[in-house]
């Protein structure tokens, strides 16, 4: 099927329409009798709960159980994670406008600390947090009607809040208008956390929280739900071209705001602050305030990997605010020509980077499977990003490390690529690149590990690169 | 009675069951207030007048010789009112330790009241919060490694069990375990920040949640103190858990 810009018409209009008759008042949502009751169905992220098809308001029943636990933060990196429902961001609920929501909130006995909550989408002290402050091992009660559609931010209110928070203690709340949203192909649920850990970013092995660094605002990690590369690769968000995306989007803070943006994607149509009395098109990055939301709606238009940042661009690159969404379907070469001659954008330029640079000097490797096991964390941490988790790199873009015919064929030149950094026009696999490669101030024995990782992955040569190579053939920076 | 432990005995010289703690003045995270009817200063000095704080937490050990001697606070004969139905669920029966190990290891599972009758069986009572910080804050010594323990702490799940009490390094009065082991129950645990009632009927109510939270603290930037002001809110007298113990003071 053809893809012409006109097919973006109807459904801008659909929205607008919609938009305009959103809602009901706060009076009415009030007086609205409630019908039955039902057990909330929630969902993790990045997936959401079914629209809702009722015509009339009922209670819901929402169970949150808080669990501290110890998880993956980054390759390499635990942290010890304190969560609605056992993962970060929390459980998303669901709801009506008109709704009478009985919220359960069961603090699990192993649990050390005590926890409450506070749902932007509540009209009441705290958000339900002063009714909620529950001790390890008790189940707090209460419940709101929602007067008020939108998509709201919930957290853990309890003191100290930003830690609290800075754990993982998030998650979202959908109050749908009567009417529902317009109907869409798939629905996602991503939330932005910035996270504050002792090491610094890349650091191996269980990690403490800062105090120090959450006070001064300092993150070491700004990620989307909950770990560095949580929606990369096989976990990608994915849709066919020609489908429409909506992104419930959430920044839970407890400090950055995110500067959302969809690289190569422009959002047909936002609501801005979550607000569905208010949208807005043709929009290319939008603000979401610490505790705020937005709703993003756009269709895919051809195929292709879409990588999902908050714009202030060192946290994606650096601290792992980045995630994919992967299209498939036929290419619309009078849409997009894919036929790119112009420098790849990396902000960072050919300086060379000390990013994720540990700083512990790396254990020594005892042997090449040793090596090439700490060499996936560096891989991970510093190349992913660009050259994919397959090892395929992105066409035109970043080339592929996978059967690479430039790395097999000469080990010397690829270290110095690596140390050195590397500009300018480059064929690999006899496609031609004319990008940017960062030279990457790392040890010499995380330089050995991931490249012994990388030629013992994906068909390539199989050999071993030694610390004591990279020191010898190192290309030396300022 | 002998408030020795088993730990305790094991050592060349004993932990004493009680130290001294001097007089001194000490700014409180938290004042009691700014609650109705209340005329002190929020973040003014107090004076803290001498007193003496058990140096360890209470064990399971010292718990069974109490429940022994006072069947009424046994675990089948408890009344409800004072407990609920965590009370020393962790003990194999009524007189019976779970094992040999649990001797050593702080009593858990116990309401405040079967904690304060404990001390009054003893002749003492539980601390109140303000003596029990004074003397975490030890005068200031050590300060930034208490405070960092604290967070270490917070960040490890609770273990399968607490731990032998006195295994670690005592503060500067010889106190052991004020941090690290468990929470501990403080005479007027629910008068700081939320009541434990929730009735939202003073000032002090909002203090829980957000950013009223860091209003009227001495040092909004000591987080720790703020984690163990929002735990002791969030008990009731009758919550036993499996993570909160206690110790008695008593007069100089």
């Amino acid at each position: 099927m053809p893809v012409t810009p006109l097919r973006f018409v109807p459904t801008i209009a659909a929205a607008i329409i919609a938009g305009s008759a959103f809602a009901a008042s706060r009076e009415e949502n009030l007086a609205d009798p409630i019908v039955g009751v039902e057990d909330a169905v929630l969902a993790d992220a990045p997936n959401v709960p079914l629209p809702i098809h009722r015509d009339h308001a009922t209670k819901v029943v929402v169970h949150l159980e808080v669990r501290e636990l110890e998880g993956r933060l980054a390759d390499g990196v635990r942290y010890t994670f304190w969560t609605f429902g056992g993962h970060v961001p929390g459980k998303f609920i669901r709801i009506r406008e008109g709704d009478e929501v009985e919220m359960h909130l069961d603090n699990h006995p192993d649990n050390k600390n005590p926890h409450n909550i506070d749902l932007h989408a509540v009209n009441g002290p705290g958000g339900g947090a002063a009714a909620s402050l529950t001790a390890p091992g008790h189940s707090s009660v209460f419940s709101f009607k929602a007067l008020n559609p939108g998509l709201f931010v919930y957290h853990c209110a309890t003191a100290p809040v930003a830690m609290h928070i800075a754990n993982g203690m998030y998650g979202m709340i959908l109050v749908e208008p009567k009417e529902g949203l317009p109907k869409v192909d798939h629905e996602y649920y991503i939330m932005q956390g910035d996270f504050y850990t002792e090491g610094k970013n890349g650091e191996q092995g269980l990690q403490p929280f800062s105090m120090a660094k959450v006070i001064d605002e300092k993150p070491e990690y700004v990620v989307f739900n909950g770990s560095v590369g949580s929606t990369v690769g096989d976990k990608a968000l994915t849709a066919q071209v020609g489908e429409t995306v909506r992104l419930f989007v959430g920044d839970a803070g407890p400090n950055l705001v995110s500067s959302f943006h969809v690289i190569g994607q422009i959002f047909d149509t936002v609501w801005p602050e979550g607000n569905l009395a208010a949208p807005t098109h043709n929009v290319q990055t939008t603000a979401i305030p610490a505790g705020g939301a937005a709703i993003v709606q756009f269709q895919m238009s051809v195929p292709g990997t879409f990588i999902i940042v908050d714009h202030s661009l060192s946290r994606a690159f650096n601290r792992g605010a980045l995630a994919q969404l992967k299209s498939s379907g036929p290419e619309d070469k009078l849409l997009y020509s894919g036929k790119v001659s112009d420098e790849v954008y990396l902000p960072e330029g050919t300086g060379a980077r000390v990013a994720e640079q540990p700083s512990r000097a790396p254990a020594a490797a005892k042997d090449k499977a040793e090596r090439i096991k700490a060499g996936e964390g560096v891989f991970a941490n510093n190349c992913q990003a660009c050259h994919q988790t397959n090892g395929e790199g992105i066409a035109n873009a970043f080339p592929p490390l996978a059967k690479s015919d430039y790395l097999n064929a000469d080990k010397v030149r690829a270290i110095k690529a690596v140390t050195g950094g590397l500009e300018g026009k480059l064929t690999v696999n006899g496609a031609l690149f004319n990008g940017v490669m960062p030279a990457w101030e790392l040890p010499d024995e995380d330089i050995a590990n991931v490249m012994t990782y990388i030629y013992n992955k994906w068909g390539n040569s199989g050999l071993e690169v030694r610390p004591a190579e990279v020191q010898a053939n190192r290309v030396k920076q300022n | 009675m002998a408030a020795t432990t088993v730990a305790a005995m094991e050592r060349a010289s004993p932990i004493p069951a009680m130290v001294s703690i001097p007089a001194g003045d000490f700014t409180p995270f938290f004042q009691e207030g700014p609650g109705k009817g209340s005329a002190r200063t929020i973040n003014a000095p107090v004076r803290i007048h001498a007193f003496r704080l058990g140096a360890l937490p209470v064990s399971n050990l010292q718990f069974l010789d109490f429940v022994r001697e006072h069947p009424e606070w046994r675990r089948s004969r408890i009344k409800p009112l004072f407990a609920d139905h965590h009370y020393l669920e962790n003990w194999h029966s009524d007189l019976a330790l779970p094992d040999e190990k649990a001797a050593s290891e702080p009593v858990t599972n116990v309401s405040w009241f079967a904690a304060e009758a404990y001390c009054e069986a003893r002749g003492l009572r539980l601390p109140t919060t303000e003596r029990w910080e004074y003397a975490l804050a030890d005068r200031g010594r050590q300060q930034r490694e208490v405070e960092q323990q604290s967070l270490d702490w917070f960040s490890r799940p609770n273990p399968k069990r607490p731990g032998a009490i006195g295994g670690g390094k005592a503060n500067g009065y010889g106190v052991y375990d004020l941090v690290g082991l468990v929470w501990e129950w403080t005479l007027d645990h629910s008068s700081f920040m939320t009541g434990t009632e929730q009735r939202n009927t003073s000032s002090k109510d909002d203090a829980a949640f957000c950013g009223s939270g860091s209003i009227g603290v001495s040092d909004a930037t000591n987080y720790p103190a703020f984690m163990r002001y929002a735990m002791r809110s969030s008990l009731k007298a009758n919550y036993a858990m499996e993570n909160v113990g206690f110790r008695c003071e008593g007069d100089e």
